[in-house]
């Protein structure tokens, strides 16, 4: 964590080695990225997806499925009452900064999500109650907002980090009440 | 841009302590209320030598409070081997109440275990012939003096026991919450000893 920290505000603060690129970079528009902070976190695999525009926005769609042990056990141990199992996050951006090879960005998600969810409900057989563990999937949609950086290597990779949280809406009972989108991801514009 | 960087620092650091989004309620836990399980086994009047004696039977059937049908502890718990209270034994030093600490060996414990640890911990574990959880145990008094006994340890209640299972992790625990006899209306059973 102390690592992470210190690499954070090294970027934050513009400890970069990274040069301008601006003119290849414009005629780039597609990048692909790979979150490796939920992967080795959270063994969730997060893929993105993002169309660059002339000017300052782009747009984009993350993709995030989740199969940790942890949550798992912390599932069954009755630590919580849900397992987030999928997002589907598409996202408009906005650069912040002038530079292309380096800048902070906003953006507005929104988060169709769903995944496992449990509660104890009290049945009857043969005259008798009893209380058992129901499951059940759950579906939600979300809506939300991140801040992020993005800095470029060799006119191409991408190291970005994001900062974003969002609400769920219809189904807030079932789902977790929050979706963050905090992440590290390397990425290949092309 | 400062503003910028420093809210974007700002949002990091909350995230990294309280990204993750669980409740921190215990999900396997149900709440019950049942009348009537723990029993203090009163005297008109005590003497030095007598002893105080508890004792808690839970059917494996009993009567939830709000419901039509009996309860089948055994099915929602997956059979949890015991069930654990705990209470406490003071005696009147002055204005003061003080601990009264009985040594494992001086306990009477006919049905269950009962440990010393600040307070008494009962357990109380299922009786195949009985078909039924059953405690009893009785702590020698050992001086005169006015003491008092009460259940609210572990609790913020002062006028229910609680009682709870010890199942498996991934099974229910069954938290019961019940009356015994005796008690005033500050959670108090109080007895004088001659």
């Amino acid at each position: 964590m102390r690592k992470l920290a210190i690499l954070l505000l090294l970027f934050s603060f513009g400890f970069s080695w990274s040069q301008e690129q601006t003119s290849a970079l414009v005629n780039k528009k597609n990048e692909f990225r790979v979150d490796v902070l939920q992967a080795l976190a959270y063994g969730k695999i997060s893929l993105s997806y993002e169309r660059f525009f002339n000017g300052s926005f782009s747009v984009g769609v993350n993709g995030n499925f989740s199969n940790s042990d942890r949550i798992e056990e912390d599932y069954n141990n009755g630590f919580r009452n849900n397992i987030p199992r999928y997002e589907i996050n598409p996202y408009v951006r906005y650069a912040l900064s002038k530079s292309k090879a380096r800048y902070y960005f906003a953006e507005i998600f929104a988060s169709a999500n769903g995944g496992d969810f449990k509660e104890i409900v009290r049945e009857n057989s043969g005259g008798n109650g009893f209380y058992t563990i129901k499951e059940t999937q759950y579906n939600d949609f979300a809506l939300g907002g991140s801040l992020g950086y993005k800095m470029y290597f060799k006119e191409a990779f991408a190291l970005e980090v994001l900062v974003g949280f969002g609400s769920n809406l219809t189904n807030k009972e079932m789902s977790p009440d929050v979706i963050s989108r905090v992440g590290i991801n390397l990425g290949y514009r092309f | 841009m400062k503003k910028i960087v420093l809210l974007f620092l700002s949002l990091f650091a909350v995230s990294l302590s309280s990204c993750d989004t669980n409740d921190d309620d215990f999900y396997n836990t149900e709440y019950v209320r049942v009348n009537g399980l723990v029993n203090i086994e009163t005297q008109t009047s005590y003497a030095v030598g007598d002893k105080i004696t508890v004792n808690c039977v839970v059917d494996r059937l009993v009567n939830e409070l709000g419901q039509s049908t009996p309860l089948d502890i055994r099915k929602t718990t997956n059979n949890a081997p015991t069930l654990t209270f705990s209470y406490v034994l003071e005696k009147q030093n002055g204005t003061e109440w003080v601990p009264v600490s009985v040594p494992a060996n001086q306990m009477d414990v006919s049905s269950g275990q009962l440990q010393n640890l600040g307070f008494y911990l009962a357990t109380v574990p299922y009786d195949t012939v009985q078909d039924a959880y059953v405690f009893r145990a009785g702590l020698p008094l050992l001086s005169a003096g006015t003491y008092r006994l009460s259940y609210g340890y572990n609790s913020e209640e002062t006028d229910v026991v609680e009682l709870r299972s010890n199942s498996v992790s991934e099974a229910i625990t069954l938290l019961i919450y019940t009356t015994s006899n005796a008690l005033n209306s500050s959670g108090f059973y109080t007895f004088t000893v001659n």
